[in-house]
């Protein structure tokens, strides 16, 4: 029987995925594009994001399951199965690249003198035994990680909001709206991570409202990630957040409770390990749902293993300094992102749909 | 069950100390390490850095028995040098987590801080929240001077006075960086030891930056004007002012805006409006209201002066450290453009027009 | 009340039934009791007519005698119609109404016989009958209905279940005076042969929970129910975990609120408490209290008891974390104080916080095996020696003791013993992961946490219900706060009830 996970759930994997390359990626890459109006880029991107996830749940529910089988009853056999073999593969470099980051990212908030390897190979166990387990319990588990990660996202800009700095985020007039639209373009290759939610829509138990809750989700996810950049900025300023390699876990570095607690960038940095794990987990459920329709002899486990263990490899392999993946994550791959996440769907889309109106 | 339990044991390797290490972090005792406070750079000989570093005064056991504090000093190529030998130096892990506390020597001031300021963006111990302060002569002669008491105590109590409005403006790293990012000035506040008896640090004023170096000092009434432009009250009083009274007022609250003065598209002067807010907090006898009138014009007055001192000073270095450039742009967006393109040049030229209301606003029965 | 009985079963232990094959004789019983000191017969004269004899055969102790007395034997002796009437005739009159006592069975096996007899009953052979009379006359030696040891009530009904379950039913039934309370009884264990009542409400509780219950009773094939432990094993859909899935309790009140629920309520004879299924994890931090206080109250209590499990779980391993891995976090003062107190104590922070986790429990442990007015002065010796003592000596700094002591403290507030066992143990594990990898490892061993109590169903519902919104499920009402009552207008969507809306 296939597992079913709810709305719900699917919400919150999506978005406690997207919180990983969001924290890492935001407000780095708009920042050189926009300056001060950084913020409004993903403002910008949420219509195109809620557009793209209305028409991909229209021609999900006709083929009655997720991207896989989108694709395969819109391209055929042939160029359905290639498709899908080329999200996988870009599937798996993205896991290398996640585990590669979630790493650096440690060793970055006080893990210094810690081996790489363990700590891939820490997360990609713990990534593999989530992933194993039944679809409902990892949509359980994720609403639980979602709601520590939001509480944590609300207390760091929260406590970072009182130290803006007004001339860090004005003045913004008409000559800066051009680099702002523009800068709507790196916050769409973040959110292109959130494609691989889409192999999971088919074992989502779909409900009456939930075209407008996910609207909802997604105004309120883009809103929140624009003022995350919007204190961001306020508290360093548009020059030297291009200069820092987390602007997000920096900012963690100076909220404080006097008496209380101060330098939580290690705590943030080890809470959002919560939010690897979903990418990591959501990342293996995709490729596993993809092989698996593609290949049906494909066993679902051994998939997932199959597939994190030279992902795995890779991130050691392929990576060894920190600047590799950093730049890559920050260029080729939004780009990537925004043609494989917004612009193949939408063609495989528009495919299903007038192949649909055909018969 | 046992194929569960197998490669559980087998990740139990993973803790053993096979190869080149286990891999796991390196746990580290609390008690075996120097908690660093206070860090001063100076330039160094051969053009390198030296770097003292101070715990603050310490304490051991249960009963909490007072040592003098930790004093260690390393010179360096580089700051990431002269920190590592200063590890080396001392018996216990120093660790410079704690570290909220930056002195900078008047030499280094002159060559340039912003190395200083990056390595504290990129280090993992330290933090761009840690306050920053220039010192007369040497940060080392600083810490030297204060090294029975430490000068943990007495910085903290300026950084604390500075929140309340009983200290000069206090400055952290984060800012200082973003100001050199975002602009091409900046400023600091300056401290200076004074030894009567006992060896104290005492506010100076302020140091100006133009790019990364020092440029000039801004001591006095100068120091006064620049608080006022960065709407900081001034701590101090003011007294004095009528002629045979002993008025003393203490400044609360202090609001500047600024609002650029365009003809066409030129810019022809710049408003700074300046509102103050005093309270009478000490007078000889009772002040009639024309007494208190004639107060309230010779306070205006006065600062007035300061603002149009710290100015012309400014201009003076061409050093615009006081962000007004961008503060006119967010009241005028519509021109930013133009002023981000030609304030650098503008800024040593521009006319004030300066315009400062006082309120007197407690009297405690004075009249 | 209907009696059903283990299924046959075809795995290597099998049972044969009947257990004593043969006609239902005087002969065959007391064959089957022979080297039963206590197995007594007596004939009886019907109404002083010496050709009118029957046999009354029963087990001393467990029948009371002045039931015996005047409900069996004076009729017999005194009613002159049992003289009068045709022998043929006597044993319908008798099994009819002639013996004043309500509770009659005919009985026609010998496993019956031999189960009635041993359930306290007196069995009336007549000459001539293959049948035989069972009369219910068992001696009602139990404890009486006092206060509830674990589960005190400040505010509210003070009663709680016993050892007999027809009593703990007449508690339920007491409190739910609806026929639609259902009892199905079930025998259980071969040896003991102990009444399990699973009891719901009709209308409410959804059936297929009712009917998985009885499946996995009925399938229940074991020596005897001895403990708590020998029914709640076999009931839970797991036990690879050291969560409980079942929860129970003493008092009456709580059970029926959980019936009103829609959950199914299990009832064992010998075993003083009911339990409740499905079990999530939201329960075991109710307490019956929670619906007497004001709802202002209840809330904060509830939300206290949510943090205090945080506490007592993550406090020792966040400790260890901080002060070993990340020492900035804490702020300047504290961690001045604490670097000053661990100069002298040679023991790693890690050791010292296991170490003085570990002399809790032993001190648990040996406060719970010692009597009464020993266990105090074991509580104020480990107080005073272990605690004072140890910091005076320089074995723990101060800082360890307050961090395990404040994380002990914080576990006791947990209305179930057997989660604040769970709790216990996880501590252990969290606190050990901390110490290997100091917040990271704390991260993934609260991952691994939150994964596996996402993994736990119980009769196909989540454990994190109502936390979680699955599919197909309805949204249940968290726990975390308790609303007024005249608010609470929904049955927990998560059990798929029947019927939602508990009041207008």
């Amino acid at each position: 029987m296939k597992q079913q996970i709810s709305s719900q759930q699917f919400f919150a994997i999506l978005w406690a995925a997207l919180m990983s390359p969001a924290a890492e990626l935001l407000p780095a890459v708009t920042v050189p594009v926009a300056g001060r109006g950084a913020w409004i880029g993903i403002l910008l991107a949420a219509p195109v994001m809620a557009l793209l996830g209305a028409v991909l749940f229209r021609v999900s529910r006709k083929a009655q399951g997720g991207l896989a089988e989108v694709a395969m009853s819109a391209l055929g056999s042939i160029l359905g199965r290639a498709v899908i073999l080329l999200y996988i593969v870009w599937g798996i470099f993205l896991l290398a690249l996640r585990m590669r980051l979630c790493a650096q990212r440690l060793m970055d908030a006080g893990y210094q003198d810690s081996a790489m390897w363990f700590l891939v190979v820490i997360v990609a166990g713990m990534a593999l035994w989530m992933s194993l387990g039944k679809l409902p319990a990892f949509g359980r588990t994720t609403q639980v990680f979602f709601g520590v990660l939001v509480i944590v996202a609300v207390l760091v800009v929260g406590l970072a909001a009182p130290q803006v700095r007004t001339e860090n985020l004005l003045p913004l007039w008409k000559e800066d709206m051009m680099p702002a639209i523009r800068s709507a373009l790196p916050s769409l290759g973040c959110l292109s991570y959130g494609v691989f939610a889409a192999f999971l829509v088919g074992n989502t138990c779909w409900e009456e409202g939930d075209g407008k809750r996910w609207l909802w989700w997604t105004a309120l996810g883009c809103i929140a990630l624009a003022l995350m950049q919007l204190v961001v900025i306020g508290n360093f300023g548009p020059g030297l957040v291009e200069k820092l390699d987390k602007p997000f876990f920096d900012l963690a570095k100076s909220i404080g409770v006097k008496g209380a607690f101060q330098r939580v960038e290690s705590v943030i940095a080890a809470v959002w390990t919560f939010s690897d794990l979903v990418i990591l987990g959501l990342l293996l459920r995709a490729v596993s749902t993809g092989a698996r329709t593609a290949f049906p002899k494909a066993g679902g486990r051994a998939v997932s293993a199959m597939a994190l263990v030279p992902a795995a490899v890779c991130a050691l392999a392929l990576f060894p300094d920190g600047i590799t993946p950093q730049s890559l994550s920050r260029g080729p791959m939004l780009w990537v992102g925004v043609m494989l996440g917004g612009g193949l769907p939408l063609l495989i889309a528009a495919i299903a749909e007038f192949r649909q109106k055909r018969k | 069950m046992k194929k569960r339990l197998i490669p559980l044991f087998m990740s139990l390797f993973l803790l053993t100390g096979c190869g080149d290490g286990s891999g796991l972090p390196f746990a580290r005792e609390m008690g075996d390490m120097a908690l660093l406070r206070t860090m001063g750079v100076d330039r160094g000989e051969d053009g390198g850095l030296l770097v003292t570093v101070s715990t603050g005064r310490r304490a051991r056991g249960l009963q909490q028995e007072a040592e003098p504090p930790l004093l260690i000093s390393a010179a360096g190529g580089s700051l990431s040098e002269a920190c590592l030998t200063i590890q080396g130096q001392s018996d216990n892990y120093v660790f410079y987590g704690y570290v909220d506390q930056l002195l900078l020597g008047e030499e280094l001031a002159k060559q340039g801080v912003e190395q200083i300021l990056n390595y504290y963006a990129r280090d993992l111990e330290l933090s761009l929240g840690a306050q920053v302060w220039v010192v007369r002569g040497t940060a080392r002669a600083t810490l030297d001077a204060n090294q029975e008491e430490g000068v943990e105590g007495q910085l903290s109590v300026l950084q604390t006075g500075s929140e309340i409005g009983a200290a000069g403006i206090a400055r952290t790293a984060g800012e200082l960086l973003s100001d050199l990012e975002e602009g091409s000035a900046t400023f600091l506040p300056m401290l200076q030891t004074v030894d009567d008896g006992e060896a104290a640090l005492v506010e100076t004023g302020y140091v100006v930056f133009r790019g990364e170096k020092l440029v000039g000092v801004l001591e006095g009434e100068l120091a006064k004007g620049v608080e006022l432009l960065m709407s900081h009250a001034p701590a101090g009083v003011i007294q004095g002012e009528l002629p045979a009274r002993q008025d003393i007022l203490q400044e609360r609250q202090v609001h500047t805006a600024y609002h650029p003065v365009f003809q066409g598209d030129e810019l022809v002067s710049v408003e700074i409006r300046c509102q103050v807010t005093a309270d009478l907090t000490e007078f000889s006898d009772k002040l009639s209201n024309e007494q208190l009138e004639l107060l309230r014009q010779k306070v205006e007055q006065r600062e007035e002066t300061r603002i149009r001192m710290a100015l012309t000073a400014l201009q003076g270095w061409d050093a615009d450290c006081i962000s007004l450039g961008r503060k006119l742009g967010i009241n005028d967006p519509a021109h930013w453009n133009w002023l981000e393109e030609h304030w650098e040049d503008l800024f040593a030229q521009i006319s004030f027009d300066v315009i400062v209301e006082a309120t007197i606003r407690c009297t405690y029965g004075a009249i | 009340m209907q009696v059903t009985r283990g299924s046959e079963n075809d795995h290597p232990r099998p049972e044969q039934i009947p257990h004593y094959p043969g006609p239902v004789t005087m002969e065959n019983v007391q064959r089957i009791f022979c080297d039963c000191a206590d197995f007594s017969t007596r004939t009886v004269i019907l109404h002083n007519d010496p050709g009118r004899q029957v046999t009354l055969c029963y087990i001393n102790g467990m029948v009371r005698g002045e039931r015996v007395n005047d409900y069996l034997l004076r009729p017999m002796a005194q009613d002159p119609f049992l003289a009068s009437v045709e022998m043929s005739k006597v044993f319908e009159l008798l099994a009819g109404g002639t013996l004043y006592n309500l509770y009659m069975d005919r009985q026609s096996s010998l496993d019956d016989v031999a189960q009635d007899l041993t359930a306290g009953n007196c069995i009336l052979f007549f000459p001539g009958q293959e049948e035989v009379l069972s009369f219910a006359v068992s001696t009602e030696e139990k404890r009486s209905i006092g206060e509830s040891d674990n589960e005190p009530a400040l505010k509210g009904a003070r009663d709680s279940f016993v050892e007999g379950v027809r009593t703990n039913t007449s508690l339920v039934r007491r409190k739910l005076r609806t026929p639609d309370v259902k009892l199905r009884e079930f025998i259980v264990g071969r040896h003991t042969r102990t009444p399990v009542d699973v009891v719901w409400i009709d209308g409410i509780t959804p059936m297929e929970t009712v009917e998985e219950v009885c499946r996995r009773i009925d399938q229940m094939d074991i020596d005897g129910v001895e403990t708590t432990g020998s029914l709640e094993e076999y009931l839970v859909d797991r036990l690879t975990t050291p969560f409980p899935l079942m929860a129970y309790t003493q008092r009456p009140d709580r059970f029926c609120g959980a019936l009103l629920e829609g959950r199914v309520g299990v009832l064992a004879d010998g075993l003083p408490l009911g339990y409740i299924l499905p079990g999530t994890l939201e329960q075991f931090f109710r307490t019956a209290q929670d619906k007497a206080f004001y709802w202002t109250m209840a809330t904060a209590l509830t939300m206290l008891r949510y943090c205090c499990m945080i506490v007592t779980l993550l406090l020792p391993a966040l400790y260890i974390a901080i002060v070993t891995f990340h020492p900035e976090a804490i702020p300047v003062k504290l961690a001045l104080s604490i670097a000053a107190a661990k100069q002298e104590v040679p023991f790693s922070t890690i050791f010292e916080v296991l170490i003085m986790l570990l002399a809790f429990e032993v001190l648990q442990e040996a406060g719970l095996r010692l009597p009464t007015p020993i266990g105090a002065t074991v509580s104020i010796l480990g107080g005073l020696v272990v605690g004072n003592a140890a910091v005076e000596a320089h074995i723990v700094s101060p800082a360890v003791l307050i961090v395990v002591a404040i994380a002990g403290i914080a576990g006791y507030t947990m209305p179930s013993q057997d989660f604040s066992g769970a709790l216990r143990l996880w501590r252990f594990v969290l606190a050990v992961l901390a110490s290997v990898g100091g917040l990271f490892g704390l991260a993934c061993g609260i991952a691994a946490l939150i994964h596996h109590l996402a993994g736990l169903e119980s009769y196909g519902v989540p454990y994190l219900a109502p936390f979680t919104i699955g599919a197909g499920q309805g949204s249940g009402r968290p726990d975390l706060t308790r609303p007024p009552l005249p608010k609470m207008k929904w049955r927990g969507g998560v059990y798929g009830l029947r019927n939602r809306r508990n009041q207008k």
